[in-house]
């Protein structure tokens, strides 16, 4: 038998497993249904369908709030009026400043706890009561009114992060706007500009570098990480001409296939609901179609070398918990660049979302298809290793 | 001699079988046990060791200067050597451009990572300072990378303060330095903690147990006995508990001992606070363990629960649901215990709010697989 006529047959072969995966993952309807679900659910949250600032926010002085695109709560910060200075007539600066917050309050953007006593309002930051306080100084009016700048005392809780933006953004707006309506423009009159905010979808356009691949990747290797440890008939197969070389590459195959179409309607999904990029949709497709292939990969490595389902969903968990871990909260750029999740999300940022030339990041690609080919001949390896059970 | 199988004696001695059983079927799992604790360790040593890349960087900035005058070389220089922040700065010098060339260069660079910001110096930058003590300064930030120009902003101010000081020009303005507390919060490690902990105890205990009934291959066998449904749910969730103890033992030492990270109140009031969130979670995976017909379909509502809970509780924030997700009660009262120093009393709408949850879903487990699941017949 010629070569050819060999790879004829490996290729009929590839083609009937491939058929067989494809039917063994669509039996499964309930679990169908939950792969397909979750990159919807995850669209039509970050999409603002169920609530949140998914679509709105200005483009101008939003702050932090409307910036991240988020439903932040309202906070609520403590104030404290300790200026008696005199500065300008008939008219009390601080009182007006107070207002100003009163204002924010009635527009129901803030909770205002007026103090006469910073102790007292410590023991409310520290309760977790409020998120944060402001002390009005003393010479507040005579120092604006001599054309000199005050400082103000802000004080902020860190311990929760919603609380901490929701409340610096509330400051920085009501601050701005008090220095407008009186005309404080300070030496430097900032006039900053928020480049390169979408007009719709922010919520979509913040999250998608961060939940994109994280989706995508999660399916794709838990998914991958049961095909050989749970395909209990693989070992009849032993019997037939197919080998296990093409018998893992179908399980890729298809299960790629089934990627891709999730893929599709997560980015159809989020075209609908006013996501924006400016790179092109074909390059954030590719992205993402790589990021499904090192997922099924990386699964299908864990699938190879576990004995027991519970031990290849263990695997799992440790590997996306380690990555989602890593990428909030490590900076190491080596470490970063192994990590397909950290790998997906800097190439989401560059190429999907700032439009730059796939090539300038090269060698995020080269780093991705080297796992790529790695993993999957490790993968192979250790099938191969395996005794079949006949 | 006949036994009564309903006897209050009978079923508490079916039910230690019935864990014991499933402790010895977990712990035999020794690669599994390794992962589950292995897991907690290495993250919490991850973070502790290494840097946080949300705040901070070096900030690339473009100053594009139309005055050209000693007041604005000082103020370059000012960002250049001056400022505290890490910034980099590049003027048209650098380039050999004209001042316009080098504003098309920076829109044309904004949205890219070369720069975060550029700021423009108007024609008459010094001419305003000297008549008017005030000119304007327009500033263009890319909140494509939201923590950059976050950076970048504070930068910059950081930057514009300075200089006025330098060259004591002072005009009406309002400033404000946070002051953030505690104090002792900005060590990562310690701000991370209470969501870590409370995702990873989620993670591990959940997606373990989400296997509990799906892939008991024995347990078909096991109900042919004397032994009552409800009583293999309690059997499972005390056993996976048990586990969860060993866990959260092991996390809250490790974070003490190894990473100095001090908790504001007794060890057993947080403890038992995670250990009710460790019995949220592990119900949680009873059920998504009961209602699925394969291994696969139950690891993937684990994924699918777990995913919509990052997203509503770190970016989306819907009032009506984020109330109710175990993850965001538990690392708020995780603050509230370790941090804030308030006692379990204290923390009761989260404990209330968690124990109503475990509730729901224990009941919800016992009714499902007492009268629904009929798989086992």
């Amino acid at each position: 038998m010629g070569k050819l006529e060999e790879i004829k047959k490996s290729i009929f072969r590839i083609r009937g497993l491939y058929i067989k995966e494809l039917k063994v993952l669509l039996k499964d309807i309930f679990a169908m249904f939950i792969i397909y679900a979750m990159p919807v659910f995850l669209v039509l949250f970050l999409g603002g369908v169920f609530g949140g600032n998914g679509t709105g926010g200005d483009n101008g002085g939003g702050g932090l709030a409307s910036m991240m695109g988020g439903g932040l709560e309202i906070p609520a910060i403590g104030l404290i009026d300790n200026d008696n200075s005199e500065g300008f007539p008939n008219i009390d600066l601080s009182k007006i400043f107070v207002n100003k917050c009163m204002q924010y309050e009635e527009a129901e953007e803030v909770e205002i706890i007026e103090s006469n006593n910073q102790s007292k309002l410590e023991i409310l930051l520290g309760q977790g009561i409020i998120s944060a306080y402001i002390i009005i100084p003393e010479m507040f009016e005579y120092n604006l009114s001599i054309h000199f700048p005050t400082i103000l005392v802000v004080v902020i809780d860190v311990l929760e992060l919603s609380g901490f933006q929701a409340s610096q953004a509330i400051i920085d707006v009501i601050i701005e706007d008090f220095k407008e309506e009186n005309n404080f423009t300070g030496v430097f009159d900032y006039e900053i500009t928020r480049a390169n905010i979408p007009e719709t979808g922010r919520q979509l356009f913040s999250g998608v570098s961060l939940f994109f691949p994280m989706v995508i990747f999660a399916i794709a290797s838990l998914t991958g990480a049961q095909l050989i440890v749970s395909d209990i008939p693989k070992d009849r197969l032993a019997l037939t001409p197919a080998n296990k070389f093409e018998i893992i590459l179908t399980k890729l195959i298809s299960l790629q296939t089934l990627m891709t179409s999730l893929i599709l309607i997560l980015l159809i999904l989020s075209y609908f609901l006013g996501l924006q990029i400016r790179g092109s949709v074909f390059d954030f497709f590719w992205i993402l179609f790589l990021c499904a292939l090192l997922g099924i990969i990386y699964g299908l490595f864990m699938s190879s070398i576990a004995r027991e389902p519970l031990e290849a969903l263990q695997l799992f968990i440790f590997v996306f918990l380690f990555q989602i871990i890593a990428v909030l909260f490590v900076q190491n750029e080596l470490i970063l660049s192994l990590l397909p999740l950290a790998n997906t999300s800097l190439l989401i940022v560059s190429i999907a979302l700032r439009g730059q030339s796939p090539l300038s990041e090269y060698i995020y690609y080269l780093i991705q298809f080297s796992e790529c080919i790695i993993f999957f001949l490790a993968a192979y390896i250790f099938y191969k290793r395996k005794k079949v059970l006949l | 001699m006949s036994i009564d199988i309903r006897s209050l004696k009978e079923r508490r001695r079916r039910i230690f079988s019935l864990i014991r059983k499933e402790l010895d079927t977990l712990v035999k799992d020794k690669v599994s046990m390794v992962i589950l604790f292995i897991i907690p360790i290495c993250v919490i040593t991850l973070i502790g060791v290494g840097e946080f890349s949300l705040i901070g960087g070096l900030v690339e900035l473009y100053i594009i200067d139309y005055d050209d005058s000693d007041e604005s070389q000082e103020f370059i220089d000012t960002f250049k050597y001056n400022t505290t922040a890490e910034v980099s700065v590049k003027v048209k010098e650098d380039f050999n451009m004209t001042a316009e060339e080098f504003e098309e260069q920076a829109k044309e660079k904004l949205p890219t990572e070369e720069i975060v910001a550029y700021i423009i110096l108007i024609e008459n930058f010094s001419e305003n300072l000297k008549n008017n003590k005030s000119t304007e300064l327009p500033i263009f930030i890319d909140y494509i990378d939201f923590f950059s120009a976050f950076s970048a902003q504070a930068s910059i101010i950081d930057a514009t303060v300075h200089y006025q000081i330098i060259n004591q020009q002072f005009e009406s303005d309002l400033f404000y330095f946070p002051v953030m507390k505690p104090v002792e919060s900005l060590n990562i490690l310690q701000i991370a903690a209470p969501f870590l902990v409370s995702i990873m105890i989620f993670a591990c205990i959940n997606l373990i147990t989400t296997q509990c009934i799906v892939g008991d291959k024995p347990l078909k066998r096991l109900l042919t006995t004397p032994t009552f449904r409800f009583e293999v749910i309690i059997g499972k969730i005390i056993s996976y508990s048990i586990l969860a103890i060993i866990q959260i033992v092991l996390i809250l030492l490790f974070l003490e001992f190894v990473f100095g990270i001090q908790y504001r109140c007794l060890f057993i009031e947080l403890f038992l606070m995670l250990l009710l969130f460790a019995v949220n979670s592990v119900v949680i995976g009873v059920f998504f363990s009961s209602i699925s017909s394969s291994r696969l379909q139950s690891s993937q509502l684990f994924l699918f629960f777990f995913i919509m809970m990052l997203v509503i509780t770190q970016i989306v924030r819907i009032p009506v649901i984020v109330n109710f997700l175990p993850l965001e009660q538990a690392t708020a009262a995780f603050v509230d215990l370790a941090y804030r120093g308030k006692t379990l009393i204290d923390i009761w709408p989260n404990l209330l709010n968690l124990s109503i949850i475990t509730l729901f879903f224990f009941i919800i487990n016992v009714v499902y697989f007492q009268y629904i699941k009929k798989e086992f017949v």
